[in-house]
C-alpha cells in the first residue's frame, strides 16, 4: 500500500509550523539555528514528495543543503564571535536597540 | 508496508522535534535534531529518492550537526532558561505555528491537484546518483557553479570571522 | 562699409568687457581711453555706414546682417540679425555721437569717482544694448535691447547705490518700466500671432499688401489696433509719458552724464522709435495713433505745468523732457513721423546741453542742485553759462536755433491734420517750456535778489574735457534745425532721407495749408515763446512781478504744482500699498507661513510621527523578527489562498 503525497505534505508543513514555534520560543541562538534548519528541512521534505519520479527535487535538495551548510558555517562562526565578546548566547542580550 | 513504515518514522520525526523545543540543553536538541534529520531520510528512501537520503545523513546529520555539537562544546553555554519566557510570546508563536500550519496544510493539498494523482507512480523508479548528477551537471548546472562560489564565500567568511586576529 | 556696419554695436560692447573685467586694475587714464575710444570707433564707423547708405539708390537704402539663427522652434524664428535703414542710421547716428560727447564729459565730470570703471562700463553696456534696441531687424531682439537699456537705466541710476534715494529711484524706474514691458511682450505675442513672423520686414510686407492679407491663418484685422495700443504702451514706460512718466523724475538721482544721454537724448526716446519703427502698423490702427496723439500731448502740457514750480535744477530738466517726448508722441500720433523724429534729433542735442551744462554747474557748486541756492554763476562759469543760454533758447523755440524748426513743425503738423485742440495745448506747452527754461536760467546764473546769499561766490569753471562737449552741442543745437527746414523755406533733408523707412510718404501729410497760413503759424509759435521767455525775464530778471505773490493768489495751484499734482501720492496710495499689503499679508503671512511652511513642516511632522510608530518594528529582538517573518509568510500563504 502507497502513501498518499498529501501525508508527506501534511508532515512538512507540521515540521515547518514546529520550527517556526520552536525560532519563536528558543532564546539560545544555537537552538534557532537548529529551528532554521528544521524548517528548511521540512522545506526539502516537500521538494522530494513532489518530485515523484524526477531528479528535480534532489537536485533542489542538494542545492538547498548546501546554502544550508554555508549558512550554518557563516551563522556559527558568529555565534563564537558573539559568544566571544558578550560570553552569552541568550539572544535577548543581544537587543540593542531602542524600539 | 509502506504505509506503516512512514507512520514510524514521521512519529520518530515528530517526536525528536517535539523533544527538541521541550529540551533545556543545547547539545540535547542538537542530538534530537540529529534523529529527525535520519528519520527524514528514511522517508526519503521511503519516497524512492535514495541520493536525497544519502546526502541527508552524510551532510546533514553527519556534517552540519556534528558542527553544531562541535560549537556547542566549545562554547559551553549556560543552559537555556526558561524563565525569560514571556507568556505574550508563548501565546503568539502557538498562535502563529498552528495558523502557519493550517496555511501550508490547505495550500499544499491544494497544489496537490497539480499532480496526477494523490499517490506515487511506483514506474517512476528510483532517483539515484546517476540521474541526479545528470541532471546536476546538465540543467543545473550554473545553479551547481554559483552555489560553489556561495559555499566559498561562506567558508572564507566563516574562517574570518572565527579567526580573532587577522 | 556696407558689410561691416553690424559691427558698431561690438564696440562698446567691447569697451563693456573689457572695463567691466579688468577696468579697476586700469590706470584712470586707460579706462578713459577704453571707453571713449570703442564710442569714437562706432561713431567713426556710423559716419562711413551713413555715407554707404547715401550711396545707394532710394529703394534700396538698406543694409542687413544676419549674423546666426537665435530662436529657431517650429514655424518660428528669429535672428540675430542687425540692420540699418535711413531710421535707424538716425538713430545711430544720434547715439554714437551725442554717446560719444557725454562720454568724453563724463571723464571730466566723474574724475576721482571710486566707481569710475564701473560708470564707464555700465556706459558702454548701455550703448551696446541701444544700438542694439534700434539696428535689431526683429521685434524680439529689439526687446533684448530693449531690456538691455532698462537695466543700464537701473544700474546707472542707482550707481551711488549707497544713497537710500538713488536706489529707490532705480528699483522705481525698474518696476514701471516692467509695466510697460509687460505690455510690450504681450504685443509682441499678438505680432506673432497675426502674422507668423516679428521680423520688421515680414511684418511690414504683410502690412503694405492692399487689401490687407496676413500670411498666417490666425491673422485678424480687429486686433491691429490692440496690437499697436499695447506696444504703445511699453513706448510709454520707456519714454516716460502719462501715466507711467513718474520714474524719470526721480531718474535724476543718477550721475548727470546719465540724465543726459540715457534719461533724456537716448533711451527715453526708444519709445517714439519704437512707434515710428512700427510706423506701418500703427497707420493701419487710427483709433491707436489717436491715442498715441492725445496722450503725448497731454503729457507734454502736464509735465511742463510741474516743471513751472521745481526747485531741483534737474527735475526742471526732468519734466521738461517727459514734456518733450509728449510732443514727439503728439507728433508721431498725428502721422508726422519725420517731425517726431526731427524733433527727437534736436532734443537729443539741446536737452544733453542742458543735463551736462546743468552737470556742470552742479559740478561747480560740489553737488548743489536747488536753484534758489544758485545765482551769479555767470561770472564764475561764463562758458557754461553761454552753452546753457544757447541750449535754452533752442528748447523755447526761439527763432533760428533747431528747436524752432522741429517744434513748430510738430505745431504746423498738429495745426494741419486737424487737431485744433491738441494745437492749442501745444503752443500752451510752448509757453510754459520757454517760460521755466528761461527761469532755469535766471535762477541760475541770474543775479539774486538783495538779501538773499548766493552760494555763487564758492563756484568754478569746469574743466576743458567738459566744456568743450558742451560747446560742441551748442553748435549742434543751434545748426541741427536746419536738416529739416520747413517747406517755404527750404528742403527738409531728414524728411528726404527718412521717407523710404516710413509707412506714410509726405506728400500726404502736407494736406491742407499754404506756405502763407504755415508761416503765419511758425510766427505765432515763436511769439509764444518769446512771451514765454518775457514772462519769465518779468518774473526773476526785472522782478516787475513776484512769484511768490502769484502763488499766493492761487494757494491751491500752486500747491497742486508743486507736489506733482500727488501723482506719486496716488500711486502709492492705489497701487504700492494694496500691493505691499498683499505681498506681507497673503503671500508671506498666509501663503508663504502657512502654506507653505505648513505643507514643508507637515511632510516632516508626518515622517517623524511615522517613524515613532516604525520604529517599534526594529526591537533589536531575534525572535521578534522572526515572529514578523512568521506572520509575513502567513500573509503571503493567506493571499495565495484567497486569491
Amino acid at each position: 500500500m502507497t502513501v498518499p503525497i498529501i501525508y508527506y505534505l501534511g508532515l512538512s508543513a507540521l515540521l515547518f509550523a514546529l520550527g517556526s514555534v520552536g525560532l519563536l520560543l528558543k532564546r539560545n541562538l544555537l537552538v534557532q539555528f537548529m529551528c532554521v534548519e528544521l524548517m528548511l528541512n521540512a522545506a526539502n521534505l516537500a521538494f522530494v514528495a513532489f518530485s515523484q519520479g524526477r531528479a528535480d527535487g534532489s537536485v533542489i535538495v542538494f542545492i538547498v543543503m548546501a546554502v544550508a551548510a554555508a549558512e550554518a558555517g557563516v551563522g556559527l562562526a558568529l555565534v563564537v564571535v558573539l559568544f566571544r565578546n558578550r560570553n552569552s548566547l541568550d539572544s535577548e542580550d543581544f537587543r540593542l536597540m531602542k524600539g | 508496508m509502506e504505509f506503516i513504515l512512514f507512520l514510524i518514522f514521521s512519529f520518530i520525526c515528530i517526536a525528536a522535534v517535539l523533544n527538541m523545543l521541550f529540551q533545556k540543553e543545547s547539545v540535547y536538541c542538537a542530538l534530537s535534531l540529529v534523529v529527525c534529520m535520519a528519520s527524514l531520510a528514511c522517508l526519503y528512501l521511503l519516497l524512492q529518492a535514495p541520493f536525497a537520503a544519502a546526502i541527508q545523513i552524510i551532510i546533514y546529520a553527519g556534517a552540519v550537526m556534528v558542527l553544531f555539537l562541535f560549537v556547542i562544546m566549545l562554547l559551553d553555554p549556560r543552559s537555556d532558561s526558561g524563565s525569560g519566557r514571556p507568556r505574550r510570546m508563548l501565546f503568539l508563536a502557538t498562535v502563529l505555528g498552528i495558523s502557519l500550519f493550517a496555511a501550508l496544510a490547505v495550500f499544499l493539498s491544494r497544489s496537490q491537484s497539480f499532480l496526477n494523482s494523490g499517490h506515487p507512480k511506483p514506474a517512476a523508479g528510483q532517483i539515484g546518483a546517476v540521474e541526479v548528477g545528470l541532471a546536476l551537471f546538465h540543467r543545473y548546472l550554473i545553479p551547481l557553479e554559483a552555489v560553489g562560489i556561495l559555499i566559498l564565500m561562506a567558508t572564507l567568511g566563516a574562517v574570518l570571522l572565527a579567526k580573532k586576529k587577522i | 562699409m556696407s558689410d561691416w556696419f553690424w559691427i558698431i554695436p561690438f564696440f562698446p560692447l567691447a569697451g563693456f568687457l573689457v572695463l567691466g573685467l579688468v577696468g579697476r586694475r586700469l590706470p584712470v587714464a586707460a579706462v578713459s581711453l577704453t571707453a571713449c575710444g570703442s564710442v569714437a570707433l562706432s561713431f567713426v564707423t556710423a559716419l562711413f555706414s551713413w555715407q554707404a547708405l547715401l550711396r545707394q539708390p532710394d529703394e534700396a537704402r538698406f543694409f542687413s546682417q544676419r549674423l546666426f539663427t537665435w530662436i529657431a522652434a517650429g514655424n518660428f524664428q528669429a535672428d540675430f540679425s542687425f540692420g540699418l535703414n535711413p531710421l535707424s542710421m538716425v538713430m545711430v547716428l544720434v547715439i554714437t555721437g551725442v554717446g560719444l560727447l557725454i562720454h568724453i564729459y563724463s571723464t571730466g565730470y566723474m574724475h576721482g569717482d571710486p566707481g569710475y570703471p564701473r560708470f564707464f562700463a555700465y556706459l558702454n553696456l548701455f550703448l551696446f544694448a541701444m544700438l542694439t534696441l534700434v539696428m535689431a531687424e526683429n521685434y524680439l531682439l529689439l526687446f533684448v535691447g530693449w531690456e538691455g537699456v532698462g537695466l543700464c537705466s537701473y544700474l546707472l541710476i542707482g550707481f551711488w547705490f549707497e544713497k537710500p534715494a538713488a536706489a529707490s529711484a532705480g528699483k522705481k524706474a525698474f518696476l514701471v518700466n516692467r509695466i510697460g514691458d509687460a505690455a510690450f511682450l504681450l504685443g509682441l505675442f499678438l505680432l506673432f500671432y497675426q502674422f507668423g513672423t516679428l521680423d520688421f520686414r515680414g511684418i511690414e510686407h504683410a502690412l503694405h499688401s492692399e487689401p490687407l492679407h496676413f500670411p498666417v491663418e490666425t491673422g485678424q484685422i480687429g486686433t491691429l489696433t490692440l496690437t499697436a495700443l499695447l506696444l504703445f504702451v511699453g513706448a510709454v514706460g520707456k519714454s516716460a509719458q502719462i501715466p507711467l512718466y513718474v520714474w524719470l523724475p526721480d531718474a535724476m538721482e543718477g550721475p548727470t552724464p546719465v540724465s543726459a544721454l540715457i534719461h533724456a537724448a537716448t533711451m527715453v526716446t526708444a519709445g517714439i522709435y519704437l512707434v515710428v519703427r512700427s510706423s506701418a502698423l500703427f497707420t493701419r490702427a487710427p483709433l491707436a495713433m489717436e491715442t498715441v496723439a492725445v496722450v503725448g500731448m497731454l503729457t507734454a502740457v502736464f509735465a511742463a505745468t510741474i516743471g513751472l514750480v521745481q526747485r531741483d535744477i534737474k527735475r526742471v530738466l526732468a519734466y521738461s523732457t517727459v514734456s518733450q517726448l509728449g510732443y514727439m508722441f503728439a507728433a508721431v500720433g498725428v502721422g508726422a513721423f519725420v517731425g517726431g523724429m526731427f524733433h527727437l534729433v534736436t532734443h537729443a542735442f539741446f536737452k544733453a546741453l542742458l543735463f551736462l551744462g546743468a552737470g556742470s554747474v552742479i559740478h561747480g557748486l560740489h553737488g548743489e542742485q536747488d536753484l534758489f541756492h544758485m545765482g551769479n554763476l555767470r561770472k564764475q562759469m561764463p562758458r557754461t553759462f553761454a552753452v546753457m543760454l544757447v541750449g535754452m533758447l533752442a528748447i523755447a523755440g526761439v527763432p533760428g536755433l533747431s528747436g524752432f524748426f522741429s517744434k513748430d513743425e510738430i505745431l504746423w503738423k498738429l495745426f494741419s491734420s486737424g487737431h485744433t485742440w491738441l494745437w492749442i495745448a501745444g503752443l500752451a506747452g510752448a509757453a510754459m517750456t520757454a517760460f521755466y527754461t528761461a527761469r532755469l536760467i535766471l535762477l541760475a546764473f541770474g543775479s539774486r535778489p538783495h538779501g538773499e546769499e548766493a552760494h555763487g561766490h564758492a563756484a568754478h569753471e569746469s574743466p576743458a574735457v567738459m566744456v568743450v562737449p558742451l560747446v560742441i552741442l551748442a553748435l549742434l543745437s543751434i545748426a541741427a534745425g536746419w536738416i529739416g527746414l520747413p517747406a517755404w523755406l527750404g528742403t527738409n533733408h531728414l524728411e528726404e532721407f527718412l521717407s523710404p523707412a516710413l509707412a506714410v510718404h509726405a506728400e500726404g501729410a502736407h494736406g491742407a495749408g499754404s506756405h502763407s497760413t504755415e508761416i503765419a503759424a511758425a510766427a505765432l509759435s515763436s511769439g509764444i515763446a518769446l512771451l514765454g521767455i518775457g514772462a519769465a525775464l518779468l518774473f526773476y530778471f526785472y522782478r516787475r512781478l513776484d512769484p511768490d505773490a502769484l502763488a499766493g493768489r492761487f494757494p491751491f495751484l500752486y500747491r497742486l504744482l508743486r507736489n506733482k499734482y500727488w501723482v506719486d501720492e496716488l500711486y502709492r496710495g492705489v497701487f504700492v500699498q494694496p500691493c505691499l499689503w498683499i505681498s506681507r499679508r497673503v503671500f508671506w503671512l498666509y501663503w508663504d507661513q502657512e502654506v507653505i511652511d505648513g505643507l514643508v513642516n507637515g511632510t516632516g511632522r508626518i515622517l517623524a510621527g511615522a517613524g515613532n510608530i516604525l520604529r517599534r518594528l526594529q526591537s533589536g529582538s531575534v525572535r521578534d523578527y522572526a515572529a514578523w517573518l512568521c506572520a509575513g509568510a502567513l500573509t503571503v500563504l493567506l493571499y495565495l489562498l484567497i486569491v
